[in-house]
């Protein structure tokens, strides 16, 4: 078996383009679906009870079905609402929407996860309602929140690789191109799985630095090893 | 603490569980010039199929069926062996010959120059001129040139890639717009619901699919225009096993004879085609 | 816009044969998830550097890549690679358990933590014999901490399967897609799809919920 590195040079272009949309779709993606499961837990948290039973119903639809059932219904169901949008952004749509209702259950956790002594006390010792929030709740929160979403963060990227199936020219779809050319399987699928890889080491490097940062000042007790398992996808 | 456990031992136990469970080993296939004994002796014959390019070969009630079924089903016939008929995506499908996963490529592959030089092509069992696929209601597109700024879909990893790809730096290069975008997609019934969808603008596809999906659904697609020289389909055998693409080819010429081919395209296409016998492979083919 | 689910009916024997079949790859591919867990798991606390380095590499590289690309290599890259035939089904249960497994360490290392240290001095002050000491001590307590995660691992593989459709596994997607080119009618022959499998997982997510509520009772 011997692999051809001139082939993988010389797609390279290919791959960048791949990477380059990978990313975008990823970015604008999981910031989307992390202000619609801000939303959506709010919701869900609400008093209003109706409220809270749209916000289960729409988190437990979105997670008990596949993503790529639902990438296909978005891809084909846009059209017939007289919506002509390119691939990619309904991909974007769909990751959005379907991470939204795994950031939702991510972000209630957080939320819930702060006993309600802590508040309490705090306004007990006369600091301000958004001084509580600021200085208390939210370096707290953190401690939860930055693991979980970091591998949601992680499962999201994985996921853009789906999109390739609706013609979304990001990284797997360039690796097809460049295998259908090449007949090059192994060198193709090789290379991209080690930019996931690489990609996805690099963001779990970098959250585990902020979260050390930034969690320094809390009882290692309640930090991330405490955190339960958030359910990711694959 | 499994550090006790006594880990070599479970793990070798362990690892022939996993394998003897996941693993369905078939033997290598040997590197013998003569394939064609090794079929009889074995008693089986393992053919790859996209069983998604109507009506050609394609998917009915679970079963692959189709214009180069009656063909198959000719050769199995006749060598009296078992078929192990597989049914593969496309873009996979010639790589996987090449890695020894089956005997031959039985769909229809059109020749081109660069797949003649990798793979020995049986003659052909039909022809193909490939077509612009518009909605029924389009009113934009009525001819090649008007595909510049539109979108434009067609299968990963088929021979319209490389003639889409042209035709828009064509485009391009006699000052208009290329195509907006070029959407390649796993199978070619997916583009045809794309198409009718509205996710693309047009197909470019053989005139057999064409005209199959146009006989299916009345009303819903129109052709606009041709583009290119008509291809032949063939099928596909490794390089090495010449004495099998003989033995289909004279296979191919009885049907021929008899005529039972016309009769099927009679069937399929409801035309009957031009089937060289000779002069159907570009220069410096195998 | 309109639906029209009238056309899907003739093909819902389809959806029911695509979904034994998604059943069908993700019972074994799970077990031998299972397996592959184990292997990694003592891989990860065995004495030899190297192996426990291989183990941690691979939990990595696997939870790092997505499972597409994973599917994608073992039934195209991998047959060349050694030599030997795979159907799409073996090659989709290969991948669903070569998946699986690194994503079980997690489950097992994480029960395991959760057995208290003086469970195994006990154990072993009594003289009880390695075998015997997982036999009647170890594992009893861990299977039912893990049995509820384990449950959710086999519901993350049920919903991983649909990527199988890619390499032709006729699954319950692949059905669908069937019927979308055969009706022309996307929209409906997905959420059809879709219904199949919200009734299957929803009720696996019930089902690991029951699990969690059942085995609290048993645990230390």
């Amino acid at each position: 078996m011997n692999f051809d590195f001139q082939l993988v040079l010389d797609s390279w272009p290919l791959f960048a383009k791949g990477i380059s949309l990978t990313v975008f779709i990823s970015l604008i993606s999981i910031t989307m679906a992390f202000f619609i499961g801000l939303f959506i837990a709010l919701m869900r948290l609400s008093e209003w009870r109706y409220l809270g039973w749209l916000a289960v119903s729409y988190i437990e639809l979105i997670r008990n079905t596949p993503f790529l059932i639902q990438v296909y219904i978005v891809y084909f169901v846009l059209p017939v609402f007289g919506l002509r949008v390119d691939a990619t952004a309904s991909g974007i749509l769909c990751l959005s929407v379907y991470g939204g209702a795994y950031f939702a259950e991510n972000i209630r956790g957080a939320i819930l996860a702060i006993p309600r002594g802590q508040s309490e006390a705090a306004r007990a010792l006369g600091l301000k309602y958004w001084q509580v929030q600021r200085k208390v709740i939210f370096p707290q929160m953190l401690g939860y929140l930055i693991p979980t979403t970091t591998n949601l963060t992680i499962s999201l990227i994985k996921e853009t690789a789906l999109l390739s199936i609706i013609t979304v020219p990001e990284l797997t779809y360039m690796a097809q191109i460049m295998i259908s050319d090449a007949f090059a399987p192994v060198e193709g699928f090789t290379v991209i799985a080690l930019i996931y890889w690489g990609l996805n080491s690099i963001i779990a490097m970098m959250a585990l630095k902020w979260e050390r940062h930034s969690c320094r000042h809390l009882d290692p007790n309640s930090r991330s090893h405490k955190t339960p398992a958030v359910e990711t996808t694959r | 603490m499994l550090k006790n456990f006594k880990v070599k031992a479970t793990f070798r136990t362990m690892m022939t569980v996993a394998m003897c469970g996941l693993v369905s080993v078939t033997p290598t296939i040997g590197h013998s010039d003569e394939i064609l004994d090794r079929i009889k002796s074995e008693g089986k014959l393992s053919v790859a199929t996209e069983a998604a390019y109507p009506p050609f070969e394609f998917i009915k009630d679970g079963e692959i069926t189709g214009y180069s079924k009656h063909i198959l089903d000719y050769i199995v016939e006749d060598l009296g062996v078992e078929l192990d008929q597989l049914d593969l995506p496309f873009q996979g499908i010639l790589p996987g010959l090449l890695a020894k996963k089956y005997d031959f490529v039985a769909t229809s592959v059109s020749v081109n120059e660069k797949r003649a030089k990798n793979y020995a092509f049986t003659r052909p069992i039909g022809t193909n001129q490939t077509v612009i696929l518009v909605r029924d209601s389009e009113e934009d597109i009525s001819s090649l040139g008007d595909l510049a700024g539109k979108v434009v879909a067609t299968q990963l990893g088929s021979s319209f890639v490389p003639v889409a790809e042209e035709h828009s730096a064509e485009l391009k290069a006699a000052g208009q717009d290329g195509y907006a975008g070029l959407k390649l997609f796993p199978a070619i019934p997916e583009t045809f619901v794309a198409l009718a969808s509205s996710q693309v603008d047009a197909v470019m596809v053989g005139s057999v699919q064409a005209g199959d999906v146009m006989g299916k659904r009345p009303g819903t697609f129109k052709i606009v225009d041709n583009i290119g020289e008509p291809k032949f389909m063939s099928w596909a055998v490794r390089p090495e096993n010449k004495d099998l693409r003989d033995y289909i080819n004279v296979k191919i010429g009885e049907l021929v004879e008899s005529g039972k081919i016309a009769e099927w395209q009679m069937q399929w296409f409801g035309f009957e085609m031009d089937m060289p016998s000779e002069n159907y492979l570009p220069e410096g083919a195998q | 816009m309109d639906f029209d689910f009238a056309g899907i009916v003739p093909h819902l024997p389809q959806y029911f044969r695509g979904a034994l079949v998604t059943i069908g790859v993700s019972i074994p591919g799970a077990l031998c998830g299972i397996i592959i867990g184990l292997i990694l798991t003592m891989g990860q606390r065995t004495a030899f550097a190297p192996i426990r380095w291989l183990s941690s590499l691979y939990i990595s590289f696997i939870r790092g890549t997505p499972l597409l690309v994973q599917i994608f290599f073992v039934f195209y890259a991998l047959p060349g690679l050694l030599g030997f035939n795979l159907d799409a089904f073996f090659a989709g249960v290969l991948a669903l358990s070569l998946n699986s497994g690194a994503f079980v360490t997690e489950i097992l290392r994480a029960g395991l933590n959760g057995i208290p240290k003086g469970q195994w001095d006990a154990a072993k002050s009594v003289g009880l014999p390695p075998l015997k000491m997982w036999r009647y001590v170890i594992l009893p307590q861990l299977f039912f901490k893990i049995l509820p995660p384990l449950t959710n691992e086999f519901t993350m593989v049920v919903k991983a399967t649909p990527m199988l459709s890619v390499i032709t596994v006729v699954e319950l997607t692949r059905a669908a897609q069937h019927t979308m080119n055969d009706t022309y009618r996307p929209v409906e022959a997905f959420l059809v799809a879709a219904l199949f499998y919200f009734v299957l997982l929803f009720t696996l997510s019930r089902v690991t919920h029951k699990l969690e509520k059942w085995t609290e009772a048993y645990r230390i």
